[in-house]
């Protein structure tokens, strides 16, 4: 129990600046049982959300969704590892027009045949990210061998490129106005036009609902994923890439490979965004995937907080939903018509300003600000108790006090990393 | 995420989500089941009316390139409604009110608003955007939205859901040609010159002008540009080099003004025509502008301000809001808006203003007018043009808009393609 | 075929003053400025604004100064303060920029076209045989004017010598007491310059004027900086002849490319770039990286 006088002034001490740390594998700041109370409680909202929002919310929700899938993904090449790709719609396209195609039905246009192969649309959307995945796999060699910023620019070609394609391409993408995306739809359970959809507490699960649900789902599994990854070897190895790639190589990490093996990876989490954007719209056009999205993408990555998964979530939730929401309150907004401002123009502002904001005040984002608050909420009954311990495990029901919880734990369980503040662990390997 | 975490926080949830499920259950589900089936008067009414008020959508561009067009188009359907409005409305007992929202010319944008919009409205007076249309095309044939959107293509005009407000663009194209041979401008046997836009929208006027082409011995030197092109040298030059005697425009008026400037710099003195969409009077003041008003020929589908009913609508814009309006498209959104009148009136007598009324009483009517704003619609053949007659129009700097008539009333050809 | 090769020089001149735009900021202040276009326009904006108001000349001044103040304000308080960031975050801050500019001019400029009111208008000269338009001309004379002063100083003032030793060597640079902001300023300062002057010539005949569209024509000089090597200046104008003469020979030989699908003109910039980068990943003339991993 004697260490407890030393975590305090650790607090102070060793407590990193805010931009510089490093997210990753140090345990999320905050109060023991604050992280299972605040997953429960989120996993909670998003199980009854359908129950009470009407249509349009669940679907902008699952637009979200779709784009922070995408987010995740470039945030992993881009956040993390420091290659800065503008080639996200194009890798987006694909796995949309894949999936378009894939589980589409043959149809005759007005501009002609389109074909499709009516596949059942679950394994549309694999054929759609394996896809995704195989472009992303032959431009890594090419992504590899540019440094970040060449990088960012090689990759705007790509989105070029693919506009050119979904615009010309016609039998596949049905041209300049696109095809629409078959409705999804997975062990018997339609996602649209069911006669008669389930019924769950009294609301019938439609489109909208079962759609929320997918989505949170994915992103669930996507966000598992990065996390897992950026808590692996390999992680701590992408983000020492983005640091020094000199040291890196030196210390045995294979920078070429990596590089492109984080590309392959980003481009498989945009193809699987892109089968969402795709069900989310209802219908694949090629504007839909213009350098305009790249732009966003960045856009949501700075604001959420570069390197972080969560972040990138909530970039997606800012970016995609602020012109939404804006336009609800455009009669609150009058003064908006007086200076011949449109809400969508707002909506630019404030995202333009958010990015600068960001950049210039809070380069961790809204991951970095979450991570302020957290530890503000966990500082405050430390103070208090003007004690911590190491090992607490996290029990709902254990306060810091409890003395018999600290006893048994006081055998050398304790790791630096559970010291609240102090560097974790990753930070510790990533700069030999 | 250590195994403990998870799951107490799965038992947590499930804990809380099985106590406020059963307590607050069906929220949604209640709320849902009271706007169907509303009756008011002898009418089935269902979304999109209120009481005594119906809602029309307007779903168009106020941010993006086409806020010009939505914002005059918007105006004219407005200056309309507010006159019937005063006159006691949709058979004598509904007032006419408007959703009004701005996708900015994005689609993803378009298909949010318009899955946000439709339980709110009756049906769409105006939509925006050839792309937007179509991406919402399917939603609104399950949803009974009747819509007008601003673009004229076949597959737009195939949907009984549609009220194409012009002549599909192969037609009119083909009807711009037949106008200037007639006038001698350009002769059987010429070479004419063509730049189109990609899309559907270029590509029918690009086979509306190799169907005239054909049809009268003229040989076609096409090429197809894109929205981002600026600068239509090559093109222009090209067709110069093989002696064309015209230039016809399936694009975007940022285009013609440039082909205008390209041949007025060559000193040539070649004629231009263009289709509906590829004019505005704003031309006029750039460099070239001189060029287009001697030399450049297209149609509208809405009456110009300085004729007939024309005039009319002006005087009314003019008092509502102190000017002239910068294009016709005031006229448009006029005449759209009297078609829509036509069809809830009908709806009306049926005693069903419930969406899926709007559209049957659009089936049943088949024809409509609108005041002599645009010409008769018949919209009885699914994936045709629904009219075959148009005002063949000049830039005019003088004129109410920056348009005047030179056809002789309305114009048509017995030699358009079927 | 003369006719094609004159315009894509003149293209070529025109992107090549965008281009070192691009470059000159990226070697003082290693930033790949995604605003450059929004100085652009707002040269052009200023120009068409004026021109009735202070003639043409006095416009075109305008517009250059108001582009360049714009840079400079740019770099001095936004740029600057996080200077030491890593360059994608200072990428990303002018996509910001980028955002709020292009939002507020394109709402300015509307659907209209709007003339700067070029003296030359839609005039033309006839060079062996085709017709040039005189505008294209002015171009080519000015673009190599500007082009050739900025390579004078770049070579002989105190400035171009304190960019050129900062850009090899920054650390070394700041121990031998060179102000690097100052470096950075001037050289953002120079890029706004260019900007407003390349403004004039991209707004001119054969185009109508100035568009919303300008934005996706700046862009066309994105891979021009790319081809030649960011951080090279002869680079840029090789760059921006290239894609001015991609561009021009791929809208003359449209139906011979017809093949890779129609309008393949607008993305052949961009595929040049991807081949020169996979061959060259630091462009025709860019620095090569010291340290290969």
């Amino acid at each position: 129990m004697s260490e407890t006088t030393i975590t305090a002034p650790e607090n102070e001490v060793g407590k990193p600046p805010a931009g510089a740390r490093i997210p990753g594998p140090t345990r999320g700041p905050g109060p023991r049982w604050l992280r299972p109370v605040l997953l429960g409680l989120t996993a909670l909202v998003v199980l009854v959300i359908p129950l009470y929002l009407e249509a349009y919310w669940l679907q902008l929700g699952f637009l979200i969704a779709a784009l922070a899938v995408g987010a995740i993904g470039l945030n992993l090449l881009t956040g993390t590892t420091g290659q800065l790709s503008l080639a996200h719609p194009f890798f987006m396209g694909l796995g949309a027009l894949s999936y378009v195609v894939l589980a589409g039905e043959p149809a005759e246009t007005s501009l002609g045949p389109v074909i499709g192969f009516n596949w059942p649309p679950f394994l549309a959307m694999i054929g759609g990210v394996v896809l995704a995945g195989l472009a992303g796999l032959l431009f890594s060699p090419v992504s590899a061998r540019l440094r970040g910023l060449y990088l960012g620019a090689a990759s705007l070609a790509l989105v070029f490129i693919g506009l050119h394609v979904l615009n010309s391409a016609q039998p596949l993408s049905g041209g300049y106005n696109g095809r629409p995306a078959p409705e999804f739809s997975i062990l018997g359970l339609s996602f649209g036009g069911a006669e008669e959809p389930p019924v769950v507490l009294g609301v019938a699960m439609g489109r909208a609902e079962l759609q929320w649900y997918l989505g949170a789902a994915v992103l669930v599994l996507a966000m598992w994923f990065a996390k897992n990854i950026l808590k692996s070897r390999v992680g701590r190895a992408l983000k020492l890439i983005d640091g020094d790639p000199l040291a890196a190589s030196v210390v045995g990490v294979p920078v070429m490979q990596y590089k492109g093996k984080v590309f392959f990876l980003s481009s498989v989490y945009a193809g699987l965004a892109g089968v969402m954007y795709a069900l989310a719209i209802g219908s694949i056009a090629p504007q839909s995937f213009d350098m305009g999205l790249s732009l966003d993408y960045l856009a949501i990555i700075v604001i959420g907080g570069l390197g972080s998964v969560g972040g990138a979530v909530a970039g997606a939730a800012f970016v995609t939903g602020l012109p939404q929401v804006l336009q609800n309150f455009a009669p609150q907004l009058g003064f908006l018509d007086a200076l011949g401002l449109t809400t969508a123009h707002l909506a630019n502002f404030i995202y333009g300003a958010a990015i600068i904001a960001v950049l210039l005040f809070k380069p961790d984002g809204l991951a970095g600000i979450w991570r302020d608050v957290a530890s503000a909420v966990r500082r405050r009954p430390n103070r208090q108790a003007t004690r911590v311990s190491p090992g607490d495990r996290g029990l709902p029901g254990a306060s810091p006090t409890d003395d018999s919880a600290d006893a048994a734990d006081t055998t050398g369980h304790g790791r630096p990393g559970d010291i609240p503040g102090a560097p974790g662990p990753s930070t510790a390997t990533d700069s030999p | 995420m250590n195994n403990t975490i998870l799951r107490k926080s799965i038992a947590l949830a499930a804990a809380v989500t099985l106590a406020v499920g059963a307590s607050a259950c069906s929220a949604k589900s209640e709320a849902g089941g009271a706007a169907a089936g509303e009756e008011a008067g002898a009418v089935k009414t269902g979304e999109g009316i209120s009481g005594n008020t119906i809602t029309l959508g307007l779903l168009g561009d106020l941010t993006g390139p086409f806020a010009a067009l939505t914002t005059e188009e918007n105006q004219g359907v407005q200056l309309y409604w507010d006159q019937v409005n005063e006159e006691g409305g949709v058979c004598g007992q509904y007032t006419v009110d408007f959703d009004t929202k701005d996708h900015a010319y994005n689609v993803q944008n378009a298909v949010s608003m318009y899955r946000q919009m439709t339980p709110n409205v009756l049906a769409y007076q105006v939509l925006v955007g050839g792309s937007h249309s179509a991406a919402v095309l399917q939603n609104a044939e399950s949803d009974n939205r009747l819509m007008v959107p601003s673009s004229a293509t076949e597959h737009l005009a195939s949907s009984e859901v549609v009220l194409t407000p012009a002549m599909l663009y192969n037609l009119d194209m083909e009807l711009v040609m037949e106008y200037m041979l007639e006038q001698g401008v350009i002769a059987k046997g010429d070479t004419v010159g063509m730049i189109y836009l990609e899309g559907d929208y270029g590509e029918a006027a690009h086979k509306g002008a190799e169907a005239a082409a054909e049809r009268n011995g003229l040989t076609l030197v096409a090429s197809m540009v894109k929205p981002t092109d600026s600068d239509m040298t090559a093109q222009v030059n090209d067709a110069l080099s093989k002696d064309a005697s015209a230039i016809l425009i399936g694009s975007v008026p940022g285009h013609t003004s440039s082909v205008a400037t390209v041949l007025q710099s060559a000193g040539a003195d070649v004629a231009m025509g263009g289709s509906w969409p590829s004019y505005s009077s704003s031309l006029l003041a750039n460099t070239g502008g001189d060029y287009l008003a001697e030399h450049f020929y297209a149609a509208t589908m809405a009456t110009t301000l300085e004729q007939g009913k024309g005039a009319e609508i002006l005087k009314a814009y003019e008092e509502q809001h102190g000017g002239a309006p910068e294009t016709n498209q005031v006229a448009m959104g006029y005449g759209i808006a009297a078609m829509m009148h036509q069809v809830l009136d009908r709806a009306c007598e049926n005693g069903d203003l419930t969406p899926e009324g709007v559209v049957q009483a659009k089936k049943d009517l088949g024809t409509l007018t609108s005041d002599g704003v645009m010409p008769e619609m018949d919209y009885t053949r699914l994936g045709e043009s629904p009219t075959r007659e148009a005002w063949i129009v000049q830039l005019d700097k003088e004129a109410p808009g920056g348009l005047k008539t030179v056809s002789d009333g309305l114009y048509t050809s017995e030699n358009l393609s079927e | 075929m003369s006719e094609t090769l004159i315009t894509g020089l003149s293209l070529g001149a025109v992107y090549a003053l965008v281009a070192l735009g691009f470059v000159v900021v990226f070697k003082a202040s290693e930033v790949l400025n995604f605003a450059h276009g929004s100085f652009v326009i707002a040269g052009a904006y200023v120009t068409a604004r004026t021109h009735e108001l202070l003639g043409f000349y006095g416009a075109v001044l305008a517009g250059i100064a108001a582009a360049a103040v714009l840079a400079l304000v740019v770099e001095r308080l936004l740029v600057r303060p996080i200077r030491d960031a890593p360059v994608i975050s200072l990428a990303i801050m002018t996509i910001g920029v980028e955002v709020i500019l292009n939002t507020e001019l394109i709402r300015r400029i509307g659907v209209d076209i709007m003339p700067l009111g070029q003296p030359w208008g839609a005039d033309a000269v006839s060079i062996l045989g085709s017709n040039v338009p005189v505008n294209r001309i002015v171009a080519v004379i000015v673009a190599v004017i500007v082009i050739g002063a900025f390579l004078l100083v770049f070579r002989f003032s105190p400035w171009g010598v304190a960019m050129r030793a900062a850009a090899e060597d920054r650390e070394t640079a700041e121990l031998l007491g060179l102000n690097l902001g100052r470096i950075s300023m001037v050289a953002w300062l120079i890029a706004g310059i260019l900007a407003g002057v390349a403004a004039i010539f991209l707004t001119g005949a054969p185009t109508p004027g100035l568009a919303p569209t300008l934005a996706a024509v700046v862009l066309r000089a994105f891979p021009a900086a790319l081809i030649g090597g960011l951080d090279s200046v002869p680079g840029a104008l090789v760059g921006g002849l290239i894609v001015g003469m991609t561009e021009a020979y791929a809208v003359a030989f449209q139906s011979e490319l017809e093949f890779l699908g129609r309008g393949i003109g607008e993305v052949m910039p961009f595929l040049v770039m991807i081949i020169v980068l996979v061959i060259r990943p630091q462009g025709l003339f860019g620095r090569k990286e010291t340290a290969r991993v």
